[in-house]
């Protein structure tokens, strides 16, 4: 139980008032007149906050629905709130839905009323937030005042909610952009896996040979075949392990929308497309506390935008100390500008890809529209792209723009060839 | 009713004033005219215009005798003007929103018209001499003994002991505001607690000397502070 503001005041202004009347004693009818105020504003105090001390959390039904908890960034999120009074006596209550990284966009997350019994309180607001990231939504705070507004008891409904704003790119690729650019590329790796097959799909019916095994056997042809067996064979769909290793290092905040966010948004949207594919994908962010985030399936997708729209963008790291991590991919996805990769670290890094049968593109994105005073550094990352190149080939300087296409182009040729 | 029980609580600096106003000496109109100028100005905004003017004009004017040497108009608007303070007080204390606002211009305006009572009772009935009376008493508040401020005259102590006392019911009542009609079940405790403890309070202090101004503010300060650690406990 606390005191709200009105209550201390209140308290306060009496007390300088007995004060008064006690120190400056002009007729003692007065005096007493002025001390059964102050007496009367104590005791009320006291009688309020103990009638309130038996409501609690149990009195109020509380329900939160959100509209859409997955949004783009910029994009608006309904939000309603409800609180039935349960108490079955007449409440004051004032409510506050606690908001952190959200901007209300329409309505108020507060709000004052006096609640009849099993009455609805309805709370109903827009919020939104300017960049990518979780927005945390609630618990509601439930102030139960006294009706005169003097004290209060304090507590919280419901459980905290999160709302992912992502850079999630919506639209279909444009993949004839990106095939002028980079058709033809060179492929290297096996690109399958046996170990990670799914759902088999029917080729043809042939001839039992000896060895096949007789669950293969297609008893409906063979029997109409005046018992000659016949067998169904199909082809293995192997799933590609695609790995994306995104460079969050502050170099990456460069333009408007910065380089960063074209790579978390392409990143996204590629994510979306392998795993619709049955592939998975695993997101390696050198320098962040958590790192990786691996995906196998849609289910995983909600995990893995969060991921992606929780990292903070890290300092400084060692790319070499991420070597182990690369092992097991059919393909290796390096996007960013990865400033400080020397030609000795790319060189080491390919290697242990190749190594351990995998396949690595390097995707630097540039700014699409260059101001003059970047123009300069336009041409040393090409110049540095160049340098690197001459240790490793796959080295793409790619229009920020340009990055989705690109990696869903190269997704889609590393599907083909397996 | 709110605004029936504020002027009830407001009803005995309110007598007073009148009291005080019976007796001034009618010779000098410009004690009313202060009075009156100041009552408009405080009062709702269509009077307020004529408050002004009622305040300018006969200034300039009482100025301009003083200048010429005529003094007593000077005194009496002076005069007027101190006698409607207590007026004054009540309106803003009626107007007030905040309870603490009522009860802090209902302690105001009483002392002030008490203030004006005794001085007028004590036989200081003529606009000049009132001013300057009532500036000496309120340098004597500040050197005890030199002025006499509690009444005087036994006859209106009577009456206006039952007026304060209707006046302090009004003060807790009005305590509800507009929520008059919904008494809460808290509140109902209160007024009753709070008046057998008074009248306890006043019946032990009849007979015992322990029950001084004194005695009351330390049961204050104590009941603030158990109320403090109270709330403080409780929600811990």
């Amino acid at each position: 139980m606390k005191l709200t503001a009105q209550g201390y005041k209140t308290l306060v202004s009496m007390f300088v008032i007995v004060f008064f009347a006690s120190t400056v004693s002009v007729y003692r009818a007065l005096s007493l007149s002025i001390y059964i105020v102050g007496i009367f504003t104590l005791l009320y105090c006291f009688f309020a906050a103990s009638s309130l001390r038996t409501i609690g959390q149990n009195d109020f039904d509380f329900s939160r629905h959100v509209r859409r908890e997955l949004l783009r960034r910029g994009e608006h999120a309904e939000v309603r709130v409800r609180v039935e009074n349960k108490s079955g006596r007449r409440v004051r209550i004032r409510v506050l839905d606690r908001l952190e990284g959200l901007t209300v966009v329409e309505g108020s997350v507060q709000t004052e009323r006096n609640l009849a019994p099993a009455e609805l309180l309805e709370l109903v607001y827009t919020v939104t937030s300017h960049g990518r990231g979780v927005g945390l939504l609630g618990p509601l705070s439930v102030h139960v005042l006294d009706d005169y507004g003097m004290v209060y008891k304090e507590f919280t409904l419901g459980e905290e909610v999160k709302i992912v704003f992502t850079e999630h790119t919506i639209g279909r690729p444009r993949l004839s952009d990106a095939v002028k650019k980079v058709f033809p590329t060179p492929y290297t790796g096996t690109g399958s896996s046996h170990e990670y097959g799914v759902d088999d799909i029917f080729r043809e019916i042939t001839k039992y040979e000896e060895g096949q095994p007789l669950k293969a056997v297609d008893w409906r042809r063979t029997a109409r075949e005046n018992g000659e067996l016949y067998v169904r064979r199909f082809d293995k769909q192997n799933r590609l392990r695609i790995c994306l290793m995104l460079d969050y290092s502050h170099s990456n905040i460069l333009g408007n929308p910065s380089l960063l966010d074209s790579t978390v948004a392409a990143a996204s949207a590629l994510a979306s497309s392998v795993l619709e594919r049955g592939d998975s994908i695993t997101i390696i962010v050198p320098g962040d506390r958590e790192g990786v985030a691996m995906a196998t399936g849609m289910r995983d997708y909600f995990r893995l935008l969060t991921y992606l729209s929780t990292v903070t963008p890290v300092s400084s790291y060692r790319i070499v100390d991420y070597l182990e991590n690369l092992h097991g991919f059919d393909a290796v996805f390096m996007l960013g500008r990865f400033a400080n990769l020397d030609e000795a670290s790319l060189k080491t890094v390919a290697e242990r890809v190749r190594l351990y049968g995998g396949v690595l593109y390097i995707l630097v994105p540039t700014l699409e529209n260059v101001p003059g005073p970047l123009k300069a550094l336009e041409v040393l990352e090409l110049a540095r792209v160049q340098r690197l190149r001459t240790v490793y080939g796959h080295v793409y300087l790619v229009r920020q723009t340009d990055l989705l296409n690109y990696l869903v182009h190269l997704h889609r040729s590393l599907r083909m060839v397996t | 009713m709110d605004k029936f029980l504020r002027a009830v609580a407001l009803l005995p600096p309110i007598v007073l004033t009148l009291f005080v106003l019976s007796r001034i000496d009618a010779s000098n109109s410009f004690v009313f005219i202060g009075f009156f100028s100041l009552l408009f100005i405080s009062a709702t905004d269509r009077f307020k215009w004529a408050g002004i003017i009622m305040v300018y004009v006969p200034a300039a004017y009482t100025v301009s005798l003083l200048l010429t040497g005529v003094v007593s108009p000077f005194l009496g608007l002076a005069a007027g003007y101190i006698v409607s303070a207590p007026a004054v007080f009540a309106i803003s204390a009626y107007r007030s929103n905040l309870f603490t606002g009522l009860v802090g211009g209902y302690y105001a305006s009483y002392v002030f018209a008490l203030l004006l009572n005794n001085v007028t009772s004590s036989g200081v009935v003529r606009p000049e001499r009132l001013f300057i009376t009532i500036v000496q008493n309120i340098l004597g508040l500040f050197s005890p003994g030199t002025v006499n401020i509690t009444p005087s005259n036994p006859e209106p102590e009577l009456l206006f002991t039952v007026l304060t006392a209707l006046a302090s019911f009004a003060l807790l009542t009005s305590f509800a505001g507009n929520r008059l009609k919904r008494i809460n079940d808290p509140f109902l405790k209160t007024l009753i607690t709070s008046l057998v403890l008074m009248s306890l309070s006043i019946f032990v202090g009849q007979l015992s000397p322990v029950f001084t101004p004194y005695f009351l503010l330390g049961s204050f300060v104590l009941l603030t502070a158990a109320l403090m650690l109270w709330l403080r406990m409780s929600h811990e």
